[in-house]
């Protein structure tokens, strides 16, 4: 077994007996920062990987949440049904949106994926009959069972959103470092050179930008139902940002980077604002303390000093 | 081979190209001259389909190119190693080499024959692409180059800022592919090289060419050259 398989193993085991070890509190916390490591690292594959800046993950992470949420909602559909529908939806979302945004390159293509998100955050507030709008729904207790096991208790909860962070590690680790995951760093790194090279360069982005847009939807499918809430807030603009976040603090084009990022990020939110009300201010300070010290982040920086092996 | 047939270009207003015609044959190198702003690079983009060109003809065989997308043109056997060399900086020697297998489906057979070709490489199959040396660079360009099994082989100032050793060894393996019966369409502007290697010069000035020589009129003219590049 590689240094990386088995470094990914070591995180899985470790978070797996983290639920044991810590206060109830903190097992709550990792149960959602495992989550948003799923949208992060659906992000990771698009931005850190490919080279895609995209501003409007926000409608991937909305097209899952709304496509279990409603479902479940208003069909009844159970909830392996209604993640098969989470999982279509984002990757219908994505295709489509990528098969237009990717005519365009950099700037334009950040402003044309936010552009898409809007859209996507006034589509849910505009059918506010069904989709309750920003206050949201909250999914039926009962429903949100899967395979016998109850989704609303603490353990289950959590290993629900460990078995998924970990098939999307497995998943993610495998592709980046398949010939799939190494072309697209060659696009990121050079994309005429790719062309020479014979690469359809719009395909594999489209490929990558779909791969990732579903991730992102299992991610708010996850959320909805491990959470129980669906909202229009999770659709808007700083749903967007968040994942960018989490994949430059914890290292853009490393896989456990958005881990870390993300659990950086929170954990900086919630003590600061045991600190003080102005909580933001000092995670600003922090923040920009580390893009000065660490502009690969945390991951990235390590690897480029000490442990070059790190996938 | 390769036949270019009065091609005429533009970066958006600006003529680039007016009126380029040249030849390349298998198992020939065929040299692109000019002074520095003439159009060689041009001339090479327009080739592999980064530039579309507005009017005459690029055909590989007979077929044509200039209506094929870039990558379509790579699958034809077109190798194309740019100036500045653009390699896969974070990816080791090994991943861009099998990167540039994959992109037509070769295997093992081709990654050992480009080893063989730079046997420098094989000794640095993990290390970064980005932390080798000017001339290891120029090196695995090429040997990416070469994984597509090129037909033909555009090379753009291969030697340039190099040392001499590197020099020698790049000037060795474009002398071998052409006994190997590439056609090889070399941009140079060292005087030594394109006396010793060139079996044509396509000399161009602003954007067109005015004047194609054979490598033996070259040699035995040699103030020709000073009078194209004013060196």
């Amino acid at each position: 077994m590689d240094r990386a398989l088995t470094l990914h193993l070591a995180i899985i085991a470790a978070l797996a007996l983290a639920f044991f070890i810590l206060p109830a509190y903190h097992a709550g916390n990792l149960a959602r920062i495992m989550v948003l490591a799923i949208y992060a690292m659906g992000y990771n594959l698009a931005f850190g990987y490919t080279g895609l800046l995209s501003l409007g993950h926000a409608l991937f992470f909305g097209a899952g949440m709304y496509g279990l949420s409603l479902s479940m909602q208003h069909l009844g559909t159970p909830t392996l049904p209604a993640l098969a529908i989470a999982l279509a939806c984002a990757a219908v979302v994505a295709g489509v949106v990528g098969a237009l945004a990717l005519r365009t390159k950099g700037v334009a293509f950040m402003i044309v994926t936010l552009m898409f998100a809007q859209a996507g955050y006034l589509v849910a507030l505009y059918f506010s009959e069904w989709t309750r709008g920003e206050e949201g729904f909250v999914l039926p207790q009962t429903m949100r069972q899967i395979a016998g096991i109850d989704l609303t208790t603490a353990m289950g909860r959590y290993f629900a959103a460990l078995v998924l962070f970990a098939i999307t590690l497995l998943i993610i680790g495998h592709i980046v470092r398949a010939p799939f995951g190494r072309t697209l760093i060659a696009i990121r790194e050079n994309e005429a050179r790719a062309t020479m090279l014979g690469y359809d360069v719009q395909r594999l982005k489209w490929i990558a930008l779909v791969i990732s847009g579903t991730i992102s939807g299992l991610a708010g499918a996850t959320y909805a139902l491990l959470f129980g809430y669906a909202g229009a807030s999770f659709a808007a603009v700083p749903y967007s940002i968040l994942p960018l976040l989490y994949v430059l603090l914890g290292g853009a084009g490393t896989t456990l980077g958005p881990l870390i990022g993300a659990a950086f990020m929170i954990y900086l939110f919630d003590l600061s604002a045991d600190i003080t009300d102005a909580y933001m201010l000092i995670a600003g300070v922090v923040l920009v303390l580390l893009t000065m010290f660490l502009p690969q982040g945390i991951l990235g920086t390590l690897r480029a000093r000490r442990f070059k092996w790190l996938p | 081979m390769l036949e270019i047939s009065d091609i005429h270009a533009s970066y958006g207003r600006v003529k680039t190209l007016s009126g380029v015609s040249l030849s390349a044959k298998a198992g020939e190198i065929t040299c692109l001259l000019g002074r520095n702003g003439a159009g060689k690079t041009t001339v090479m983009r327009t080739i592999t389909g980064l530039l579309a060109i507005s009017a005459g003809s690029i055909t590989l065989e007979g077929q044509p190119l200039h209506t094929l997308p870039p990558e379509q043109i790579a699958r034809q056997r077109v190798g194309y190693i740019p100036q500045g060399r653009r390699l896969f900086a974070e990816l080791s020697v090994s991943e861009n080499i099998e990167i540039g297998l994959l992109a037509c489906g070769e295997g093992r057979e081709t990654r050992d024959w480009v080893l063989d070709i730079f046997p420098r490489l094989r000794e640095r199959l993990t290390q970064r692409a980005e932390t080798l040396s000017g001339g290891e660079q120029q090196m695995l360009a090429t040997a990416r180059a070469l994984c597509l099994r090129p037909k033909l082989l555009l090379l753009d100032e291969p030697t340039e800022g190099l040392q001499p050793s590197m020099i020698a060894q790049i000037r060795d393996v474009v002398l071998r592919m052409k006994a190997e019966g590439l056609a090889v369409l070399l941009v140079e502007q060292r005087m030594e090289a394109i006396l010793t290697m060139a079996d044509h010069a396509v000399f161009i000035e602003n954007g067109a060419s005015i004047e194609t020589l054979r490598g033996d009129a070259l040699r035995a003219a040699p103030e020709t050259l000073t009078r194209h590049l004013g060196v």
